[in-house]
This record gives structure tokens, C-alpha cells and sequence, in this order.
């Protein structure tokens, strides 16, 4: 009896996992055996997937620049100090992971739209958000923020306390403690959250075409253009998706590249999904 | 000078103490794991914000709650070696040593050389830390602690992590390097060897609290109380005390055996003999281990060791030229002897001695 649960035991296992890949695997090799290396080639001069291409990068790198200028230092608090609340915080900076796109999107509207919460007072600096590709930065922002700043803080935590405090002993304030120590030993963490946040901004779709629309060169980014292009060019659709999943195929090897660089100890507790 | 007035809540933990190292001298803080020794560190270091307190180094205020005055730890400036070192992983050696020296770009390299140099580890100046062994670790963290010029050191568990052979040898260096570094300094460590080579004075923490200071052989020889008998490493025996006729005291003890002291037995009142206990006061019989004799169970009474008590043995450990062996007398006891009297009297785990001893080798403190 031993004998035969040990055999058809790891057998289950395997078969459980050679189900999985396929299913999550086929797909997105299908993308390229459709959309064969000449059409791919070819449908890169449609100008609507080309202008929707560099409105992605542009707006996914603003984007960044912006998550990566506020979350760091405010992973870094959250990661180093304890206070009232904390948890609780924690937890609204995790919501926009779960709450779905579309709803994101209406969310935005609610706030920033011309009869938003905080629209008139906007609209009387003349910062106009809807329709703009400023609010495709925006919508993106908030859906990729969370993933970085779970990331930065789980990077700030591993660091051995001790480290800040041998820095402070040294002469160092604690801002200089944060850009010589604590940053460069969170790295790993750092880059890999930046992976995960840009790979989420690019692939972003509900919040941004509920939020800025979907017009060419302004608001229609790579994965608004596939839905457009599906219905007219399929080819050109095909050829955008797999130039996505390149995109981000590369974005995922980055974040397994650096995340066991980091020091062995600080490496420990960063999990990368 | 370092002089500090420290009461701080941590968890558990409630921090209540005074210090005062002298320039050039070293303070030991002795004491068992979790008893707040690293936490009196961190807040003479100002990584720790005691909830009241007063910390003075060579005149300057560095705390002072009831003013209002706290410096950060960086206008400090401790020299601390963390008990793990805290080498930033990633910079290499000499960066890790040239980070607290206020030198201009080029100059910082050539400054790390000359100290690391000093450590006899100039060879490893662009190593990363995570490949050095625990000794070469130790130097650069003192290099590092060093570089700054620090007004006092901290030293919390510095020979800790190192092997046994490594350590010998680190000790005889940092024993130098206090003696040269001119400043206050405190080291913290559960082993009271070696806070004797390297302290002037050891003061016993336990539970937050500072228990016993002075000199180490004085701690040695008059523990105050048995936990402090206990941190010197020597044996306690748990009993009751009566005055003896012309002088000194007898202990009955808890398991069983009479013995003798050339101490007297605590006054009654002080403290109180408890109801349960009418021969005599509650007490703790510490003696060292070197002081303690075995002989074989059979043999004869003769000489001046009063105090005889027999048991079984339960362990024995040669360490270097001494063994020390464990005796059930009723409650636990270590005997430290030569290798010719183990091999003579056969000890082994099972073997039945009489630990012998004199009066004048027990002391007698509360319980």
C-alpha cells in the first residue's frame, strides 16, 4: 500500500504542474506562431500601433519616475518606524490591488473629473486631467503604486537594523543613512518592485479608458490600441501584443535577475512573486 | 568622562541604571541575555530614546530629558562595534572603514589604507564584507569604529562570534587597543573572563538593573548576592544559615549536608528568617570551582577542608589542562582539577567522589 501511494503521488503532483504551465504558457506562445516574424515586422508600421507603443513608454515612464520619487521614502517610514495606525495604512496602500480597473477608474473620475471632489480646485489651476494623456499617468500611478511600495517596504524591513545605527554612530544623518545605506543595500528589493509596478502600468486597461478614454496619440495606450485594432486589423493587433509580451517578458527577468543579488541576509525575507 | 542616568521601558523591560567610565578606563556590563545590556549601548550611542535621563561625555550634554536636550547619534559620535559587526554589505572594506571619516574624495582611500594597515588587514581593503572569516570581520568593524576619532566606545559582544582559537588572540588586541584609544569605553558581554581581561570594573546587570560593581577579582571574591556568584562562574548552593559557636556560619543545605563558612551568617531581620524556615536565614553558598577538591568516596577525613560533601559524578569536560567535573551532591556542583587526579581517582559519570573544600573558600550571601 505504502509502496503504491508513493507512486502514483508524485505522479498527481507533476500532472498538476504540467496542466498549469500549459494553460498559462500557450497562450501567450500562440501570440508569436500567429503573428509570424514578417507580419510582425509589417504591422510595426501601422502608425496607431507605433503612436500607441511610445504613448505607453511615455506615460508608464512618468509614471515610475513619479511612484518611485514618493513610494521609496514612504516604504522607507513605513518599513522603519512603528506608530498608531500603521497597519491600517498598510492596508489602504494594499487596496488598489484588489479593487477592480473599471471601478479605479470611476474612482478617478469621482475625485479628479471636472465635477470631482477635487476637480473644481484643479480646474482652477488649469490642470485638466480627463481625456489628457496627463490622466493616463495618473490612472497608472495608482494602479501600479501598490505593487512598489509593498515591494520597497519589504526591502527596507530585511535591512539589518544594526546597519542604520552603525551609519548614525559613523556621523551620518538619517537622510544621508537613507541614500548611502538603506537604498543601495534595499536594491534588489528596489528594482525588482520597479519591475513589478512597470510591468503592471503597461499592461493597464480599465482604469485608463474609463478615466482618460481612448484616443489615438493622446490616451490610447498599447493595450486600448490591441481592442481597437482587434476589430479592424488583427494582424496589427497581434503584432502589438507579442512586442507587449516581449516588453514585459523582459521586465519579468529583470526582477528575477535582481532580487537574489541583494546582500544574503536582506535577501532572505524579499519574496518576488 | 562618560556618565549616565538612564531609565527607559522596553517591552518587559523596565531600564533603571547609573554608570560612570573614565577616560581611558573600561566598563563591563555583565549579565545574562535579555537583561537590557545592548539596550544601555544603544541609548548611551542615542539609537534608543530613554523615557528619563542624563547622559554626559567629556562635559557636553548629550541628554538631558528634563532640559529637553538630545543629540542625534550623529553629533555623538560613538564608536560602536554591533555585536554582529553591521559591515555595510554592500561596500567593500575600505569603504566600510572610510565611512565616517569627513575626508575629502580623494583622501578617504589612503586614510582606510592606514588604519586598516594598522589591523594588519590592509590585504583585504577591496574585499566584500560577506567573504571575510568572523576575526578578519572583527578588525574591520574596530577599524571602522576607530576611523571617526569616536568620543567613547561601544562594545556590544565584540569577541562573541568568533572561534575559540581567533578569540584568544583578539581578546590580547582589543585588551590594547582600549588601553590606547585614551576614551571612555563599555563593553557588554555574558562572559565574565572576559570582561577580567579587558575591564577595569564589571558591574552586573540584571533585569535592567545594575546588582553589583567594582573591581573584577573583588566581584569574584565578595558576590553580593547569588546571581552575581553565578555571572563569575562560580557554584551556588541553595540553603540556610545559622551562626556558628566562636565565629562564622553553618549552612544546612536545601538537598541534604552540613556546611562550614568563615563567613557569618546574615543577621536575623536582614533579612527576615521566613516562617518556613527556623534553623536559619534563606542563603546562597557560593565557591569557586578551583577551590573545590574530589576525593575518592572511601577515603579518610584528614587536613583542614571542613566542608565534605559526597555525590555522584555526572559529567566530566577537560578543557585545556583543567577537567571540570560535575557532582550530584543533592543539588548541582563544578570541580575544576588537574588531569592526574582524574586519571587517579577514575572519574567518570556514574562514580561516586566527595567534593571537598574550606571554610574560608564559602561564601555566604542572601538568597
Amino acid at each position: 500500500m505504502a509502496g503504491l501511494r508513493l507512486r502514483w503521488f508524485p505522479l498527481v503532483l507533476t500532472g498538476a504542474l504540467v496542466l498549469a504551465l500549459a494553460f498559462l504558457t500557450v497562450p501567450i506562445a500562440a501570440i508569436f506562431f500567429e503573428a509570424g516574424p514578417r507580419q510582425l515586422i509589417d504591422s510595426l508600421g501601422n502608425e496607431q500601433a507605433l503612436d500607441a507603443l511610445r504613448l505607453s513608454l511615455l506615460t508608464s515612464s512618468i509614471a515610475l519616475a513619479l511612484i518611485l520619487l514618493i513610494g521609496t521614502p514612504a516604504a522607507y517610514l513605513l518599513a522603519t518606524r512603528r506608530f498608531r495606525g500603521r497597519n491600517l495604512v498598510i492596508t489602504l496602500i494594499e487596496l488598489p490591488l484588489v479593487v477592480p480597473p473599471a471601478v479605479v477608474g470611476i474612482g478617478l473620475l469621482a475625485a479628479l473629473g471636472p465635477g470631482g471632489l477635487l476637480g473644481g480646485a484643479l480646474g482652477d489651476l488649469g490642470i485638466e486631467l480627463v481625456f489628457q494623456t496627463a490622466g493616463v499617468v495618473v490612472a497608472l500611478t495608482f494602479v501600479a503604486s501598490p505593487f512598489y511600495l509593498r515591494q520597497a517596504q519589504s526591502a527596507f524591513e530585511a535591512i539589518d537594523p544594526s546597519w542604520l545605527g552603525a551609519s548614525r554612530t559613523l556621523g551620518a544623518s538619517e537622510a544621508r543613512t537613507f541614500l548611502r545605506v538603506a537604498i543601495p543595500a534595499a536594491m534588489g528589493g528596489l528594482l525588482s518592485g520597479t519591475a513589478l509596478a512597470w510591468g503592471r502600468a503597461l499592461g493597464e486597461f480599465g482604469a485608463t479608458i474609463v478615466f482618460a478614454g481612448s484616443f489615438q496619440g493622446i490616451t490610447q495606450t498599447a493595450p486600448l490600441a490591441i481592442l481597437e485594432l482587434f476589430s479592424s486589423d488583427f494582424d496589427a493587433a497581434l503584432a502589438l501584443a507579442a512586442v507587449l509580451v516581449a516588453v514585459s517578458a523582459a521586465l519579468l527577468a529583470t526582477v528575477k535577475l535582481f532580487a537574489p543579488r541583494t546582500d544574503p541576509r536582506a535577501g532572505e525575507t524579499i519574496t518576488v512573486a | 568622562m562618560l556618565s549616565a542616568t538612564i531609565e527607559a521601558q522596553l517591552r518587559e523591560l523596565r531600564l533603571s541604571l547609573d554608570l560612570e567610565v573614565a577616560a581611558g578606563s573600561c566598563l563591563a556590563l555583565v549579565g545574562p541575555s535579555g537583561a537590557g545590556k545592548s539596550s544601555v549601548l544603544r541609548a548611551v550611542a542615542g539609537l534608543l530614546r530613554p523615557r528619563k535621563g542624563r547622559i554626559e561625555c567629556d562635559g557636553e550634554t548629550w541628554l538631558d530629558r528634563a532640559r529637553g536636550v538630545e543629540l542625534p547619534p550623529e553629533r555623538r559620535r560613538c564608536g560602536y562595534v554591533f555585536q554582529d559587526y553591521a559591515l555595510f554589505g554592500h561596500m567593500s572594506v575600505w569603504r566600510n572603514v572610510a565611512y565616517g571619516l569627513g575626508l575629502a574624495r580623494g583622501e578617504r582611500r589612503a586614510a582606510a589604507l592606514e588604519l586598516l594597515e594598522r589591523f594588519g588587514i590592509a590585504a583585504l581593503a577591496d574585499a566584500a564584507p560577506a567573504t571575510l572569516s568572523g576575526g578578519e570581520r572583527q578588525r574591520v568593524a574596530l577599524a571602522r569604529a576607530l576611523a571617526s576619532r569616536p568620543r567613547a566606545l561601544l562594545l556590544d559582544e565584540p569577541l562573541a562570534a568568533l572561534d575559540a582559537r581567533t578569540r584568544t588572540t583578539a581578546t590580547r588586541e582589543l585588551a590594547h587597543l582600549l588601553s590606547d584609544a585614551g576614551v571612555p569605553a563599555i563593553l557588554v558581554t555574558h562572559d565574565f573572563a572576559e570582561a577580567i581581561t579587558l575591564a577595569d570594573t564589571v558591574a552586573v546587570i540584571e533585569a535592567g538593573r545594575i546588582v553589583q560593581r567594582g573591581a573584577p577579582d573583588q566581584l569574584a571574591a565578595r558576590p553580593a548576592s547569588a546571581f552575581v556568584a553565578e555571572v563569575t562562574g562560580s557554584v551556588v548552593l541553595a540553603g540556610s544559615a545559622v551562626a556558628a559557636v566562636g565565629g562564622g556560619s553553618e549552612i544546612r543545605l536545601d538537598g541534604g549536608g552540613l556546611l562550614a563558612s568563615t563567613d557569618p551568617a546574615p543577621a536575623p531581620g536582614e533579612p527576615p528568617p521566613a516562617a518556613g524556615h527556623p534553623e536559619g536565614s534563606p542563603v546562597a553558598v557560593s565557591v569557586h570551582p578551583w577551590e573545590i577538591a574530589l576525593e575518592a568516596a572511601d577515603s579518610p577525613v584528614h587536613g583542614s577542608q571542613r566542608n565534605r560533601l559526597p555525590g555522584t559524578v555526572s559529567s566530566v569536560a577537560t578543557i585545556g589542562s583543567r577537567v571540570r567535573v560535575g557532582v550530584d551532591v543533592g543539588q548541582p556542583l563544578v570541580a575544576e582539577v588537574t588531569h592526574s587526579s582524574r586519571d587517579a581517582l577514575g572519574l567518570r559519570p556514574g562514580a561516586g567522589v566527595v567534593a571537598v573544600w574550606k571554610a574560608s573558600a564559602t561564601r555566604v550571601v542572601p538568597r
